[in-house]
């Protein structure tokens, strides 16, 4: 009788909640879909603006610099370099179109990635550089070894523009400071990169 | 509220001086207060929480606009589903308990309802602000927020609704919530433990919240049965006090009037007082003019003394000469047994009868030798004639005898006066006074009924008349009576001189204050008589207040009481004495109720009156025959004769 005396909230309640269901079902779900998976190349693709490290393990993480998501992929990239100190060459490629403004990529997403200690912030033009490791969706990393041998391709956030613990970031983590891997790819959660075929592989949004 | 009666708190004290009706009172209204204020402060609390859902749905619109306004494919932006979540969603979250604020504030389901959608606002700002660590506080501070409501249960079922979030993650997005794709099956409980632990505080807090209130309830409902008694008891003094005020008001009013007729008394005093001190002034007058009057009348008198004491040596001579006279061949004159002013009385004999008489001689003098005096000397004869009762004087005969002398025939009495007799005992006994006063009485009855007033009744004027048969009471001197109708009344100076006659020790108030007067002018007279033998004086004194103030006496002053001379006196009688010496003749007795009230005392208190009165009264019808019958002359032994036969004559 507390609460169930109460005819009007009997009937309503069913219907908000079923409501409120509904809709954090199609949030959560879109949260949590990851974007198509993509095969880099298995060993060090070259000719491309980025250099691979001789001693050290190399990350690059390929953004869209308007994607909102890729906020939360910087941050957790942030405690990925804090965690992993100097034993690790990261790059962030911001894929940037072609005849696009000269400061089309300088968004707060694109200044957050230069804050980022030791993490090298370059322009990826038409997303040349990211064609070429066969990278589609912004938040995507790669990390190779001194040899130019992949060892993780994946997201590191659980799910789209969420920040926090993740399966991602951890396994890059073990990886660089233990040598072991606990997993080799995770799914990626963001936007579709500015690529020279735009729009012809876009993943689903 | 079974927490409140039973809470060793608020139970009530058993010594207090509050009775048991009055606590269950206060039980009762410290649970209303309790229920009031509880209320009060779950609406206060939906309306805050109203605000606060609107204020956080606008806040994650404004934050998916800025955050994550847009999603890009490519170089192609789109709208991004964070902003129509925080539009839709956000909207449809707080839509229920905003329609429950205004509906039905402070509900259950309200409150439940505002819970639950806290909670979801709370996860959809985390999920809007891309899950920053920051943002989870929203649903602690959240927590806190419902414990405004002091009521536990709201937290629990927000506490629900995380832990239900969190399970639900954890089973489809594990790795949305704990960063793994496969996480633990109670890793949900993990998150929920820390808000239980947050819940255990805030619980103990709104059940101590829940406990002061119940505690202010509890003091509320008796400060306001003290005030109820302490207005109960205001509202009986101001009634005690409205009353009295009305009672006040109302002695006031008659005080007021009875001011007001104070005032009408006082100026009717003053009035009286202004015509008492006009009376005074004229009294003053009549005082000084009645002292004038006195000397003269002493000048006069003094001159009148001269003139007597000449008369009375020639008439001495003459009256000494008379024995042996013959008055019209029928009366001899034999020996002077006394004299008088208006002459003088000789044992006489009835030459045809040869018995023995009394002749009374009219001594001429300077000042009575009018022929008023004359006519008056005759008229005591007229007058006693008419009075034909056995206790009045028999006048036989009168007449002016060839040689000039006028003589007046009476019987010869034989006794003494009853001023002697007051001289010789002073007062006398009770029935001794009725067996005088009666006859007397008898007398004055008939002497009024025959139109005839004595006018001079005293002691001198009452004869105590001895024969063989008793005593006889004799009212004698009907010297100056006065011959009026039955029913007329006459003033006092019509004594053809304009004089004042009688002794002013006996007047009455009306012949001393010149009005007209009649029969019970006689009866005052007798009443100072009568209340003399009983008390051994006369109520009012000429010798200590002379005449003006014996007059004055008279006119105005009630006599002493006769108990007060002798405490035996029967209070009947001094009421009939009383009623004798009333000032007003209206209110007085007359002659006749007199004798009859008297004889009534007698009866009733049994008095033995004289043989000589029951037998005079028995033989009264015949009187006048009887009296005709000439008595002896014979001299008491204790009087002189000399002193008794002055008695018989009236000065």
């Amino acid at each position: 009788m507390y609460l169930l005396g109460n005819k009007i909230f009997k009937i309503l309640l069913p219907l908000w909640l079923l409501a409120i269901g509904i809709g954090m079902y199609f949030v959560l779900d879109h949260a949590n879909k990851a974007a198509l998976v993509t095969h880099p190349p298995v060993t060090w693709p070259g000719d491309n603006n980025v250099l691979l490290s001789k001693d050290k393990y190399t990350l690059i993480l390929f953004s869209h610099p308007k994607c909102p998501c890729t906020r939360a992929t910087l941050e957790e990239l942030a405690r990925l370099m804090t965690q992993c100190q100097n034993r690790l060459k990261a790059y962030a490629l911001f894929s940037k179109p072609k005849n696009s403004s000269l400061d089309w990529e300088q968004t707060d997403i694109w200044e957050t990635a230069k804050l980022i200690p030791d993490l090298e912030v370059k322009i990826d033009l038409e997303g040349q550089t990211a064609e070429k490791f066969n990278a589609t969706t912004s938040g995507q990393v790669v990390v190779y070894d001194p040899q130019g041998k992949l060892l993780f391709s994946g997201g590191i956030t659980s799910a789209r523009g969420h920040a926090g613990d993740n399966i991602g970031r951890s396994s890059i983590v073990a990886l660089v400071n233990t040598g072991v891997l606990p997993q080799i790819s995770t799914p990626v959660f963001g936007c579709t990169l500015c690529l020279p075929n735009s729009g012809k592989n876009n993943p689903e949004k | 509220m079974s927490t409140l009666t039973n809470s060793s708190n608020f139970q009530l004290d058993a010594s207090s001086s509050l009775d048991i009706e009055i606590q269950n009172k206060i039980n009762t209204r410290t649970t209303e207060l309790f229920d009031q204020q509880q209320q009060q402060i779950f609406q206060r609390t939906d309306r805050l929480f109203s605000k606060l859902l609107i204020l956080q749905w606008v806040a994650g619109i404004i934050t998916a606009i800025f955050i994550s306004p847009t999603a890009w494919t490519g170089i192609y932006p789109e709208l991004h589903i964070h902003v129509l979540a925080a539009v839709f969603l956000g909207g449809i979250i707080i839509s229920l308990p905003i329609y429950l604020v205004a509906s039905q504030p402070g509900q259950p389901a309200t409150r439940h309802s505002i819970a639950i959608a806290q909670m979801l606002s709370s996860a959809l700002l985390i999920h809007l602000s891309g899950g920053r660590i920051e943002t989870h506080f929203h649903i602690f501070g959240s927590l806190a927020f419902l414990a405004f409501y002091g009521d536990w249960r709201v937290l629990i079922t927000a506490t629900a609704v995380v832990g239900l979030d969190h399970f639900i993650r954890g089973v489809y997005w594990p790795q949305s919530v704990f960063g793994v794709i496969t996480a633990g099956q109670l890793r949900w409980l993990e998150h929920a433990a820390w808000v239980i632990f947050e819940d255990c505080f805030l619980v103990f807090a709104c059940l101590r919240s829940v406990s002061d209130l119940e505690g202010m309830a509890h003091k509320n409902a008796q400060l306001e049965a003290i005030n109820a008694n302490i207005e109960r008891k205001v509202l009986e003094r101001t009634a005690q006090l409205d009353k009295k005020t009305e009672e006040l008001a109302k002695n006031n009013l008659e005080l007021d009037k009875k001011n007001s007729e104070l005032d009408k008394n006082n100026l009717e005093l003053d009035k009286k007082n202004f015509e008492l001190a006009d009376f005074i002034e004229q009294l003053k007058q009549s005082k000084e003019e009645i002292e004038k009057a006195h000397k003269d009348l002493l000048k006069t008198n003094q001159e009148l003394v001269e003139s007597n004491r000449r008369a009375d040596r020639i008439f001495s001579a003459l009256a000494e000469a008379l024995p042996g006279t013959v008055l019209d061949e029928k009366y001899r004159l034999d020996s002077k047994i006394g004299s008088g002013g208006f002459g003088a009385v000789y044992r006489a004999t009835h030459l045809a009868l040869g018995r023995p008489i009394a002749v009374k001689v009219f001594r001429p003098t300077e000042d009575n030798a009018s022929a008023e005096n004359l006519e008056r000397f005759l008229l005591e004869g007229v007058s006693t004639c008419r009075v034909t009762h056995p206790n009045a004087v028999s006048v036989l005969d009168s007449g002016i005898s060839s040689e000039g002398i006028a003589y007046l025939v009476m019987e010869l009495l034989e006794g003494w006066s009853l001023n002697s007799e007051i001289k010789d005992k002073g007062k006398l006994s009770i029935n001794r006074c009725l067996d005088i006063i009666i006859p007397v009485c008898d007398v004055l009855e008939e002497a009024h009924r025959n139109g005839i007033i004595h006018r001079d009744i005293k002691p001198d004027n009452i004869f105590l008349h001895q024969t063989k048969e008793g005593e006889i009471v004799k009212v004698v001197d009907f010297g100056i009576a006065k011959l009026v109708d039955k029913d007329e009344k006459t003033p006092s100076n019509l004594t053809g001189t304009g004089n004042l006659v009688g002794t002013p020790t006996y007047m009455s108030p009306e012949r001393l204050s010149n009005k007209l007067y009649d029969g019970r002018s006689d009866v005052y007279s007798l009443g100072i008589l009568f209340y003399q033998l009983l008390a051994g004086c006369v109520p009012f004194e000429e010798e200590y207040s002379g005449i003006v103030g014996l007059v004055l006496m008279h006119l105005k002053q009630e006599p002493p009481s006769l108990r007060d001379f002798d405490p035996d006196i029967p209070q009947e009688l001094e009421e009939i004495v009383m009623k004798t010496l009333i000032k007003d003749p209206e209110g007085r007795l007359s002659a006749a109720k007199l004798g009859q009230a008297l004889r009534d005392f007698a009866r009733s208190n049994s008095y033995t009156l004289s043989n000589n009165i029951i037998s005079l009264e028995r033989g009264h019808s015949s009187v006048n025959t009887g009296s005709s019958k000439l008595p002896t002359v014979e001299f008491s032994p204790k009087t002189t004769k000399e002193d008794k036969i002055s008695d018989v004559v009236v000065s």
